[in-house]
């Protein structure tokens, strides 16, 4: 057996476990609110008896060792969260760009386009009640004006929405290769640290934070190679591959969609379609359903009513029996861009609004002429707009309704989504997280273990004394 | 067992908070604003045929206007015809008494002289105006239908309004179709029946007068069915006028059923949802302030 002065080697291992142990509960408790900390543990084993002993008595152990720092971290369900951050993040973007799109084109009652379409019908028929009354001709101009500025106001906001949604997806795709390179650095430093038998349990948690950040913010998932180095991929292809990082770039077409490309290198490549997740992936979504699917439906509606509206007009004859002009100006083709463009004829005035048909004898006024007018409060009820199957107001009334039903959807998607994610964040809490009780319970072991090594070198001490005085 | 840390209570708590708030917020709004239906997505479908249901109130409302202020006009062209018919009659009985032989030449001189004012009455009354409108003119409503000779300017068109959506109603009758149809009596002209009437009175011409006597018998039935016609459109616009008003009430009901809140259920939702917040806020108080070891050593 060892002599006494191994006993007080021994009653030192003992304290500097409990001391590292009070320390490490210490940093769990200051770390219980920060977020991405997985709790840690000390990992210590027992001292083997020293091997060259000559006794030949029952060789006794050397106290405790402390190995490593453990960190509890449940990978698949990190890749879980991953996924369901990229969903919601997707949902929750997609929904606040579409309350502004709800906003802009579905808006409901006085201001709404439904209403300035209906107002200006209506006042070509109060023009055909009274075709010769200055006031209501100057009713109808004003009401053609204002379903100009409805329309003009509507691809007005519906363009910021796509040009504010391709701000933010500059600045995402920023943010983005930040992360990946801090993740291509902290993948050479942890690979470093845990070769030289460092514990990297703080970097690794600091890597799982922006791998999380990074799937919220572009649906991006991630995998951890054998080497202890995350590989980060976006739709296929490697963000981030060993300490390599590559960086996206967003680029506005010309119809004002965002494109995002990756860069690694020299090496560019289209990633667009294939980022379908994260806000990244909603900003696009959002992009693409006012470029692709309503615009175009609004557009369409305003040359359907300019074209209508000016080919009849211009088959009447104006207060002096003049052939009647354009009331809005004339659209080309393509249709694109129509909204915005919609507006008045300079050319035309109150006496030239073409209410008559053109009169029998072209010398005599026929002021109550009223023919061209009935004519153009007719077209309201004509299935004029959305290629020959509905009437203007029944496109406009399709057309709130698709907004308020793709807003409706992705709200509740947004909810769904986030309940998951609170699901999920939750069970990873309950596997990875911090208990204040637990460490309160091993702030106590970890106290009482210290009074006992105390207590042992107490009587190792009390022995030596006794020796001593002999 | 699943293990519990400080920070799952905070996530759910937080989640339910932000629900119950929200909900909160949006029974606040609906029993504010007393609308169920603020933006298209509260309700699509509602909203989609919300405006639709808006369009052709608006479209039912203007028609009542157009009708309201074609009445008048077609009153007036009723008023008028009255009165051409009692002129009508005056000449009609003049023209018989003047027929019986004891009257002299002068005395039917006389008559003729009155024959001419009946006509020039109802020149003027042929030439009648309603808000600046000649309204026997059809079209050409600016300038008098009727020169002084009873020679008609106007064309033979009918005003239409619309009355109903999509439906067209005649709110005028030209001139030409009371006082010179085809194959109808000519009332008003230097060859017309009054003409001819003046005419042989101041000839003493008593076949002439005969002769007058039927054909302004004729002449009166003509306005008579001129009139009646008027009463049909009128008749029409009435029984339009009242349908849609009653068009209006029942759109007006769908509009609300489709976008107002019922007061009661949405005031009990907005009681509810106070008290499931307040329920959310003592839990969560609970929650975060739960049993700890920390407390307790």
């Amino acid at each position: 057996m060892g002599g006494l002065f191994d006993g007080l080697t021994l009653a030192r291992s003992t304290l500097s476990a409990a001391q590292a142990g009070v320390q490490l509960t210490g940093h769990n408790i200051s770390n219980a609110n920060t977020e991405g900390y997985h709790r840690q543990r000390l990992a210590t084993s027992a001292v083997a008896p020293p091997a060259n002993t000559a006794s030949t008595l029952p060789r006794i152990g050397g106290g405790v060792q402390v190995d490593n720092i453990l960190r509890a971290a449940d990978p698949l369900l990190a890749r879980r969260v991953a996924a369901s951050l990229g969903g919601e993040a997707w949902a929750s973007t997609r929904e606040n760009l579409m309350l502004q799109v709800e906003q802009a084109v579905a808006e409901l009652g006085e201001g709404g386009a439904g209403a300035a379409i209906s107002d200006l019908m209506d006042k070509f028929s109060a023009l055909s009640t009274s075709p010769s009354d200055m006031t209501v001709r100057r009713e109808v101009l004003a009401a053609a004006r204002n379903l100009a500025d409805t329309f003009n106001r509507m691809a007005a906001d519906l363009d910021l929405v796509v040009d504010g949604a391709h701000a933010e997806a500059t600045a995402t795709a920023e943010s983005i290769g930040a992360k990946a390179a801090e993740i291509a650095s902290l993948n050479s430093q942890i690979v470093e640290a845990e070769a030289n038998g460092q514990q990297a349990a703080n970097l690794r948690d600091r890597r799982d934070l922006l791998a999380c950040d990074l799937a919220s913010l572009a649906g991006t998932t991630s995998f951890e190679t054998s080497y202890g180095q995350l590989t980060v991929l976006i739709g296929g292809m490697s963000l981030v591959q060993g300490n390599i990082s590559s960086t996206l770039q967003v680029s506005q077409g010309t119809d004002g969609k965002s494109g995002v490309t990756l860069v690694s290198g020299g090496a560019r490549v289209d990633v667009t379609a294939s980022v379908t997740s994260g806000e990244l992936g909603g900003l696009l979504s959002v992009q693409s359903t006012v470029v692709d699917d309503l615009m175009p439906r609004v557009d369409q509606l305003v040359y359907d009513i300019v074209t209508a509206v000016n080919t009849q007009h211009q088959l009447g004859v104006d207060l002096n029996g003049a052939a009647g002009g354009n009331l809005f100006t004339p659209l080309g083709l393509p249709v694109a861009g129509s909204a915005a463009a919609m507006s008045l004829d300079p050319t035309i005035t109150p006496q030239g609004l073409a209410a008559s048909s053109p009169w029998a004898v072209p010398a005599v006024p026929e002021p109550s002429n009223n023919d061209n007018a009935l004519q153009l409060a007719a077209l309201a009820g004509q299935f004029l707009a959305g290629g020959g199957t509905t009437t203007f107001s029944g496109e406009i009334s399709a057309i709130v309704g698709h907004v308020g039903t793709l807003t409706d959807q992705v709200m509740q998607a947004a909810a769904v989504r986030k309940d998951e994610l609170t699901y999920l964040q939750t069970l990873q809490h309950s596997s990875d997280g911090v208990s204040l009780d637990e460490e309160m319970i091993q702030l106590i072991e970890f106290q009482r273990s210290y009074q006992a090594g105390v207590k042992v070198l107490h009587v190792i001490d009390s022995l030596l004394e006794q020796v001593l005085k002999m | 067992m699943l293990r519990i840390t400080d920070r799952m209570g905070q996530l759910t708590c937080q989640l339910d908070l932000a629900r119950a708030q929200y909900r909160l917020a949006m029974q606040q709004r609906e029993a504010s604003s007393g609308l169920r239906l603020n933006q298209a997505s509260d309700d699509p479908g509602g909203a989609a045929s919300l405006v639709r249901i808006e369009a052709n109130l608006e479209q039912v409302r203007q028609c009542s206007d157009n009708i309201s202020r074609a009445t008048g006009e077609l009153t007036t062209a009723d008023d008028a015809l009255a009165s051409v018919t009692d002129l009508l009659i005056d000449a009609r009985e003049l023209s018989i008494s003047m027929a019986n032989g004891s009257y002299t030449a002068a005395e039917r001189a006389d008559a003729a002289l009155q024959v001419q004012q009946i006509r020039e009455q109802l020149i003027a009354i042929a030439n009648t105006e309603f808000d600046g409108k000649h309204i026997f003119g059809g079209y050409r409503t600016e300038a008098a239908p009727y020169d002084p000779t009873g020679t008609y300017l106007g064309d033979g068109n009918t005003r239409l309004i619309l009355a109903a959506p999509g439906l067209q109603v005649g709110v005028s009758i030209s001139g030409d179709e009371v006082f010179n149809p085809v194959s109808g009596q000519d009332v008003l002209t230097n060859t017309g029946v009054l003409a001819s009437l003046q005419t042989a009175l101041a000839t003493n011409d008593l076949t002439g007068i005969q002769n007058a006597t039927a054909a302004l018998g004729e002449a009166q039935t003509q306005v008579t069915s001129a009139r009646a016609r008027l009463g049909i459109d009128l008749d029409r616009l009435m029984s339009l006028d009242s349908m849609m008003g009653s068009r209006l009430v029942q759109l007006a009901g769908a509009r609300a059923e489709v976008r107002d809140a019922d007061a009661v259920e949405s005031l009990s939702s907005l009681v509810l949802a106070q008290q499931s917040l307040t329920a959310t806020l003592k839990v969560s108080a609970q929650v975060l302030s739960k049993l700890s070891l920390v407390d307790a050593l």
